[in-house]
């Protein structure tokens, strides 16, 4: 099944409560604006009401965080219903969920959950997405989680397991930058290794956030809590794949100790300079 | 624990780690270790990353919605009681707008608050007010199809209530309770509440004022029957045989309630029984 996409361009910012005043009032600088599928599910609700107006103004992107592709449960069809209502209402221009699980014999953890990378969840992944992208008539991006474990039963690696999902599914990619650099500093690994095994034709979407360093006696843990600026290293990434990532629009995530408007733009413009693209 | 689960198998174990039944030991956790690769960190260590996600996301949620519950029952037990909930009552869906509503009548039901049903009324309040705060609610009262309605139809209205109203009675002044609480949460003040002070029958009408934020009104025991009633569907008719009621007052108070967006809509029903009044009015003269 062929499905429209309309691609953005530059760099985005996920718009937060604090923020969304400014967005009714004027409309600040912003590439296009990032939200919370679930944060909109509710037809009547103000939210919704002020994400039509933004809508006027802005490309939107809607990134979920409730569809628990990876939970063997089956799809819960009331999600789908409500997401394909707000989306109808909205008509983002990329919609985006997870490869994890947050549910399980319906009940939801709120929280993204590790996969197993074995072949049978690349399967149960490829069947899930490509209901979800059947149900809701739309091309869905899925993103690369933050790990703080890996499982034994391993028949590939994460970004093997990405590549195929999307050459199977038809869905895209998001690639979160800082997810890649915690995990693989977690795991110990390479995120430059991670990177190599990308398949960039199938990357839609970047994401840049902060994290926080967590100590533990054995050494330093890096939590995936958003509520810092992109660290150096992240930027280091970023700076070595800038002919790649400036042809892919670009996000800056940050969900808590949210920061003043006028510094989330910043970051946005450091993600720009980084990039190598003119900005205003 | 052999390290070959398939998919279902490993989401229930890890599930299963993830809501304990009481406290996880490192003993309890250490099965994990077989299925994961080895880092330098312990399982339980990774694991309790998970676990804090899972219970401060659905905390910080509740902490949010209740705050005046919060400093009701104190911030030790609520932070308790909350984790209780967390842990014992599932998520079931895939957002968070009704878990709220699930969490006060977790609190209804618990044997500590047996003696206290304010704690659950005051949470009732909060979470009312959550959700009207939350509504988009333009107040667009269809005047012009009012006044059309024939005399003879009059006492047939049943006018309707706006879904950001709220009606709730208690035998405190809730009403107090809460400004006094909010005061003390806004200063970060600590604050002894002695119930005895706020020992008085209160009716409470919570609705969206026109900033569009949830606003507290308190009724005298009146205004609450005729909100009941409209709630209840009865007809101006109906409504009239309540005792105490004068059309002429009810139809004033109706007035008022519609211009503070309380009242969004009427119908007629004509096959409810109705008063006669020789001195009805045209809808129009009143509305």
């Amino acid at each position: 099944m062929a499905y429209q996409q309309h691609l953005l361009t530059g760099t985005g910012i996920g718009l937060r409560q604090p923020h969304v005043e400014h967005f009714l009032q004027g409309t600040p600088a912003a590439g296009w604006l990032e939200v919370h599928s679930e944060n909109y599910l509710q037809e009547k609700s103000k939210r919704r009401h002020q994400l039509r107006h933004i809508r006027n103004h802005y490309a939107i992107s809607c990134h979920g965080i409730g569809l628990s592709l990876g939970s063997s449960d089956p799809l819960s069809q009331t999600h789908i219903k409500s997401l394909k209502a707000l989306f109808n209402d909205i008509e983002p221009s990329l919609i985006s969920e997870h490869l994890s699980w947050s549910s399980l014999n319906g009940r939801f953890y709120n929280d993204l959950l590790p996969l197993p990378y074995t072949h049978e969840s690349l399967n149960h992944m490829i069947t899930q997405v490509g209901q979800a992208q059947d149900l809701l008539g739309r091309q869905i991006l899925i993103e690369n989680p933050s790990s703080y474990l890996a499982f034994k039963q391993a028949d590939m690696s994460e970004p093997e397991l990405l590549n195929q999902l999307s050459q199977h599914s038809g869905c895209k990619l998001l690639l979160d930058l800082n997810n890649i650099f915690v995990s693989c500093s977690n795991m110990n690994t390479d995120p430059y290794d991670y990177l190599a095994s990308i398949n960039w034709h199938q990357v839609g979407e970047i994401h840049l956030a902060g994290h926080t360093l967590k100590q533990l006696p054995q050494g330093t843990i890096r939590i995936d809590t958003h509520n810092n600026p992109v660290c150096e290293e992240v930027w280091g990434m970023v700076t070595t794949y800038k002919d790649t990532l400036k042809h892919i629009p670009c996000l800056i995530e940050w969900d808590a100790d949210i920061p003043s408007l006028d510094v989330l733009m910043a970051e946005a413009k450091k993600a720009q300079h980084y990039l190598g693209i003119a900005h205003d | 624990m052999t390290k070959d689960l398939n998919l279902a198998q490993l989401q229930t174990y890890f599930a299963n780690q993830l809501v304990p039944k009481k406290p996880a030991s490192l003993a309890e956790l250490d099965p994990l270790s077989d299925l994961l690769v080895d880092s330098h960190f312990t399982p339980t260590q990774v694991f309790n990353i998970y676990r804090n996600n899972f219970l401060i996301s659905l905390s910080d949620m509740l902490e949010q919605i209740f705050p005046i519950t919060q400093v009701l029952v104190g911030y030790d037990y609520f932070a308790h009681i909350s984790r209780d909930f967390v842990h014992s009552v599932p998520l079931k869906q895939p957002h968070l707008n009704d878990y709220g509503s699930i969490f006060v009548s977790f609190l209804r039901q618990l044997k500590a608050l047996e003696k206290m049903q304010f704690v659950g009324q005051m949470a009732e309040l909060e979470w009312h007010l959550d959700y009207i705060s939350h509504i988009y609610y333009k107040p667009d009262f269809d005047f012009k199809s009012l006044a059309k309605i024939s005399e003879e139809h009059l006492l047939n209205i049943q006018f309707r209530l706006s879904d950001t109203c709220h009606l709730q009675t208690s035998k405190l002044d809730l009403i107090a309770l809460h400004k006094d609480l909010s005061r003390a949460q806004k200063l970060s003040k600590s604050t002894t509440i002695t119930a005895v002070t706020y020992q008085q029958q209160s009716y409470i009408l919570g609705l969206q004022n026109h900033l569009g934020e949830a606003a507290l009104m308190p009724l005298d025991q009146r205004h609450w029957t005729w909100l009941i009633g409209l709630q209840n569907g009865l007809t101006l008719a109906q409504l009239c045989d309540l005792e105490n009621t004068d059309l002429n007052l009810l139809i004033a108070q109706i007035k008022d309630w519609i211009a503070l967006g309380c009242i969004d809509g009427f119908s007629i029903n004509s096959s409810s029984s109705s008063i006669t009044n020789a001195n009805l009015l045209k809808p129009k003269e009143y509305l």
